[in-house]
């Protein structure tokens, strides 16, 4: 019988490489449909939020996630609501609950009296902290946005291309503005404790940038996306796991990494594509 | 062509043909704006071919979008169909497609995302045929020109089978060719007996194939009678 790696014989690690797993593929598919529709700060607005959420969790001595995840929501309400008001400056709703979300945090920080370890755990994330009733409510949670995205694929597709002609085509487009925030704020919430507060919301974005300098197609776009997105957690929570660093560090400049690779060898393939059609066009 | 055109004018009058949109006294202002469409009434029947031109601003976008229903009257009805149920399917080309040009979708990925069944593919396909776009098939909407791009969008208001086609200015962003091919296709469909509204300043170009004919002005829809046409 062949022996499992050290890794995976730590449950903590078996842990957070099955959340970490969930928000591979989540984080980016998520993030595709927000990246298209040009709401990449949605994200970082919606975890600084959740920061809120988690710290009342801690001052309460309850656990943090349900809270974070009824913050998240809460604020992807709201959002939608701030956006349907300043309809041609959608990026102030962003900009007014990020300084609400974050203002709360501060002073919640100070009341809260947080250990270093345990604030810089939510901000940047932690393997050592996940609970096992923590990993059911994550497994569920990612079975159910899974499921949601899976049976609406056309319809976030649909709205993400074109929102007028969606709204013609009978999808209901308010009401899945307001299910694509809320499976964001999920999302969030989800990562939290392996990615961090502060570093969740690149996961959303940097895989699917690397994927779309790739794209041959929308499903092609996105099956990038999550392959980056799979190989940013897997790489960054191993390293995580040798080199004793911060796993919402990793993951984030492993998925940066991709990117630069990805970029760098797009620019040499095009131009050496370039100069191939040079030297017939000379010929 | 001249030979479609005679065909078209001599067919039935709209009074001897079955009302297919009833608008009835239609009242709309934008909020915190004067009213841009005071009390229009309008019927259009199957199988018209109706052009309606205007300066900017007269209200015509917002007179479709109102048949379409992405905007609701402030006075007024707009009914679609005889008033009962199945409503008749319409198909929209927008003046402007709200898409970046580099979204990564392809022509077929677009076309089979509108296809109403979800492996209705064969529809999608006989659309992209029917529009010139076979050869586009797996190309990135970012990729395509102008032209190319707006017969995606008309392709799209096709698939379904629309009863009713609407078209925002479907002359923007097309060369002379695609113009002409526009005009084509639109000549054939509507001897298929589709019924077609096209809002443009094209007016000139779009008149020979148009069965009626209404302009914009003042916050009113005026129709002229054919035989005032060449005096527009």
């Amino acid at each position: 019988m062949t022996k499992m790696p050290e890794i995976l014989q730590y449950e903590f690690m078996q842990k957070a490489f099955i959340v970490g797993l969930f928000v591979g593929v989540l984080c980016p598919t998520i993030g595709m449909f927000l990246v298209l529709r040009r709401l990449s700060m949605v994200g970082d607005t919606l975890s600084h939020v959740s920061l809120t959420g988690v710290l009342l969790g801690l001052l309460w001595n309850i656990s943090p996630l349900p809270f974070a995840l009824f913050f998240s929501l809460l604020t992807a309400f709201l959002l939608e609501k701030l956006r349907m008001i300043y309809k041609n400056y959608a990026e102030i709703s962003l900009a007014i609950i990020m300084s609400a979300g974050l203002g709360l945090a501060v002073i919640l920080m100070g009341i809260a009296n947080t250990s270093d370890t345990g604030l810089s755990s939510l901000l940047f994330g932690s393997i050592l902290t996940l609970t096992n009733q923590d990993l059911l409510i994550i497994t569920v949670l990612a079975f159910f946005s899974l499921l949601l995205l899976w049976g609406y694929y056309r319809e976030f597709f649909f709205l993400t291309f074109d929102e007028e002609g969606a709204r013609l085509a009978g999808i209901p487009v308010e009401r899945f503005n307001y299910l694509l925030l809320f499976l964001t704020a999920m999302v969030i919430a989800l990562g939290l404790k392996i990615v961090g507060a502060l570093l969740i919301s690149s996961l959303l974005t940097v895989p699917v940038a690397a994927a779309l300098l790739l794209s041959r197609s929308f499903r092609q776009t996105m099956l990038w996306s999550v392959c980056f997105g799979l190989a940013s957690v897997v790489i960054g929570l191993t390293s995580s796991f040798y080199f004793d660093l911060a796993p919402g560090g990793t993951i984030v400049l492993t998925s940066v990494i991709i990117l630069l690779v990805v970029l760098l060898s797009t620019k040499v393939y095009d131009f050496f594509s370039k100069k191939e059609v040079k030297s017939t066009d000379e010929r | 062509m001249k030979n479609i055109n005679a065909t078209l004018r001599t067919k039935e009058t709209p009074e001897q043909k079955k009302p297919i949109l009833r608008l009835a006294e239609i009242s709309f202002a934008y909020p915190g704006q004067p009213a841009i469409l005071e009390q229009i009434s309008l019927t259009v029947c199957k199988n018209d071919f109706l052009v309606i031109s205007g300066p900017n601003g007269s209200g015509k976008t917002t007179l479709l979008k109102i048949i379409l229903g992405l905007l609701k009257a402030q006075k007024g009805t707009a009914q679609i169909g005889g008033g009962l149920p199945p409503k008749p399917v319409i198909g929209y080309l927008p003046q402007k497609a709200h898409i970046n040009s580099g979204f990564p979708a392809t022509v077929w990925e677009v076309l089979t995302l509108a296809a109403r069944q979800r492996k209705n593919k064969a529809q999608a396909w006989e659309t992209m045929v029917r529009v010139g776009l076979l050869t586009k098939k797996d190309a990135l909407l970012g990729t395509l020109s102008g032209g190319q791009l707006q017969r995606v969008f008309l392709a799209r208001a096709l698939l379904n089978k629309p009863e009713i086609i609407i078209l925002d200015e479907p002359t923007n962003n097309l060369d002379n060719r695609g113009k002409q091919e526009l005009y084509q296709l639109l000549a054939a469909l509507h001897q298929e007996g589709l019924t077609i509204i096209a809002v443009t300043h094209d007016l000139a170009a779009l008149r020979p194939y148009a069965s009626r004919l209404l302009l914009m002005a003042n916050k009113k829809v005026t129709e002229i009678p054919p035989e005032k046409w060449k005096v527009v």
